[in-house]
């Protein structure tokens, strides 16, 4: 995939970035949902084993997002090859269109 | 500590703006039964909770409903973005304009600026934990009002999606409070406060 600068017109309009960061969003909330499950049944070792499952999914896909598009903390910076700080450039999650 | 990811918890593109159904809606951003009052709530009553998992759920509520917070300013922002001074007076936003132009500022629908009186941390275990309860519901219905009042499928989804929460929550909450009553008297479970009774031997409340 090409990498696309936040300002070009394709940016706000890629569907192939808006599908992953709606799968980031879905398996980030899979996630929250579970946590908070677990807080109350730190026993349930299939709630457990289903968090640990999403958890790597979801590094992955940060990852790709980071490499092809932007860092969504500044913690996924190391998975981009940009020399620019992308953090300082990126659309801001408000602004609406694709975020 | 927290740290920030530049995205929403929910998708939000609104593509109408529509002043008068920010001004209903800011009321989740700073009024009474809103995302911030909730977070602060949570957030501050974790401290002194005895017990380790009421506790990081206290943490991990209060953080989710920061991410609720920036959800319900990023939809008041779509909604009053780029209007025109005729608008804003049509609409009726100039009451707000006046003070803060087109900026986020917490306050409840009716004007009433975010004060800390419209939550409780009050040190004692259930106290604090029926409070959460009933803040959850409070804010259930907060948005099944705006719902009634708001047609644009842009924003019911979102809204609907922050309604769905505020019931999970509650069965947390719910959960939580079970876990501390087990662990309470069963004769009285206000025989003493666990929040502060509890690690005081000078204290002849336990006798």
């Amino acid at each position: 995939m090409m990498y696309r600068q936040p300002m070009s017109p394709q940016y706000n309009t890629d569907m192939n970035r808006n599908n992953l960061l709606k799968e980031i969003s879905m398996v980030d909330f899979a996630i929250v949902d579970l946590n908070q499950y677990l807080d109350t049944h730190p026993d349930d070792s299939d709630a457990v084993a289903y968090i640990k499952q999403y958890i790597t999914i979801l590094c992955r896909l940060r990852q790709e997002y980071a490499s092809l598009y932007d860092p969504l903390s500044i913690y996924d910076a190391c998975y981009s090859d940009c020399n620019d700080w992308r953090w300082a450039r990126m659309p801001l999650p408000w602004e609406g269109g694709c975020n | 500590m927290w740290n920030y990811e530049k995205r929403l918890q929910f998708p939000i593109d609104i593509k109408t703006p529509n002043a008068e159904i920010a001004k209903v809606i800011i009321t989740q951003y700073g009024g009474p039964d809103g995302e911030l009052s909730a977070s602060m709530r949570y957030l501050s009553q974790r401290y002194t909770m005895p017990y380790r998992e009421v506790a990081g759920l206290l943490t991990d509520i209060g953080t989710e409903e920061l991410a609720h917070f920036e959800m319900i300013g990023a939809i008041v922002h779509q909604l009053t973005k780029n209007l025109s001074v005729e608008e804003i007076e049509k609409q009726g936003f100039a009451p707000y304009y006046v003070d803060h132009t087109l900026a986020l500022w917490p306050q409840a629908a009716g004007g009433i600026p975010f004060n800390s009186c419209q939550f409780q941390s009050k040190g004692d275990v259930l106290t604090d934990l029926f409070e959460d309860l009933a803040a959850e519901q409070k804010a259930r219905t907060t948005y099944d009002n705006i719902l009634r009042l708001v047609k644009d499928p842009d924003v019911c989804a979102p809204i609907r999606f922050l309604r769905a929460r505020e019931i999970v929550h509650f069965q947390r909450f719910g959960e939580a409070l079970r876990i501390v009553q087990e662990k309470l008297d069963p004769v009285n479970f206000y025989q003493y406060n666990p929040e502060f009774d509890g690690s005081r031997t000078d204290c002849d409340c336990n006798k």
